[in-house]
């Protein structure tokens, strides 16, 4: 796992026209999760336009062999929708290690590296408490 | 080479506390100077998630590095300004770790089994909230040095 400085230009995750964003949270295998349904623009916007663009360093692609040994750590799946449909998900994993790279998968099956802890606004607001069962699984 | 370095300094590790975030329902923060039977313990609750992903207490333990406890820095943990959390979970379990602030880089952790480690990451929270209020030094989580 690479750590520290990046050249990687930002980039964000958001397709563009998202209206929605279900963010989901676990730790590990336990059974609950944070769950949030975003669905004012203004937040969806700051969330898609801001935080994950400007906020956040940006992937170095990876490959499948950085999913090796996920799931120990926090997990955070990400449902974007627009106009009704998903038109993208992806699962941020939180590596084992003191200040180690996050590990991006999207529903393509692309892989990529990012800072950590890049993606950590669920944690500042409320959020509902579902089944690990309602997340979506990669 | 590497045998001279890894004489210098501890061996650092990371911790596993088995939570993360999600699991986090509140945290107590219990603060006081550290003594083995401190006369005076003041109390904040916090459920706030925005307050705790604030306070930095959300993934606090998640991955700190840490080493054993030097000797030296163990003799300095009295009077110096401590946080003993007790996380509750949201399975109703709990989770007791006491940090010792003796100067900038030199924490001390203490769990109630008498475990401790150092490291150099982490500041104090209790001296630094509105809010605190007396509590029974009883109630605290244990920290006892063995």
């Amino acid at each position: 796992m690479l750590t520290g400085c990046s050249n990687a230009e930002p980039v964000g995750f958001c397709p563009a026209d998202v209206d929605r964003i279900e963010i989901f949270n676990t730790y590990a295998d336990h059974d609950a999760a944070d769950y949030q349904d975003i669905s004012d623009v203004e937040t969806v916007d700051f969330l898609c336009q801001m935080v994950w663009v400007y906020d956040s360093p940006g992937l170095e692609p990876g490959s499948d062999s950085d999913l090796d040994g996920v799931g120990e750590r926090g997990i955070t799946a990400v449902v974007l929708h627009q106009g009704g449909d998903i038109a993208q998900t992806l699962w941020f994993y939180r590596t084992v290690g003191f200040d180690t790279q996050d590990v991006v998968a999207f529903d393509s099956g692309e892989v990529y590296l990012v800072a950590p802890h890049t993606l950590t606004y669920y944690a500042v607001a409320s959020a509902e408490v579902v089944d690990r069962s309602a997340m979506p699984e990669q | 080479m590497v045998a001279a370095l890894s004489g210098c300094s501890p061996a650092t590790r990371e911790l596993d506390p088995g939570f993360g975030p999600s699991d986090i329902d509140y945290v107590e923060i219990y603060g006081y100077d550290y003594s083995g039977a401190p006369p005076e313990v003041s109390l904040i609750t916090v459920t706030d998630r925005a307050l705790l992903d604030s306070l930095g207490l959300l993934d606090l333990l998640v991955d700190k590095p840490v080493s054993d406890l030097d000797p030296d820095l163990a003799d300095r943990v009295v009077g110096a300004p401590a946080d003993g959390l007790r996380y509750v979970l949201r399975d109703g379990t709990t989770y007791e770790v006491t940090q010792v602030f003796v100067a900038v880089d030199e924490v001390v952790l203490i769990w109630p089994d008498g475990t401790a480690a150092e490291s150099t990451f982490g500041s104090p929270i209790s001296s630094e909230i509105e809010g605190m209020r007396p509590a029974d030094p009883e109630d605290r989580p244990l920290a006892d040095l063995p």
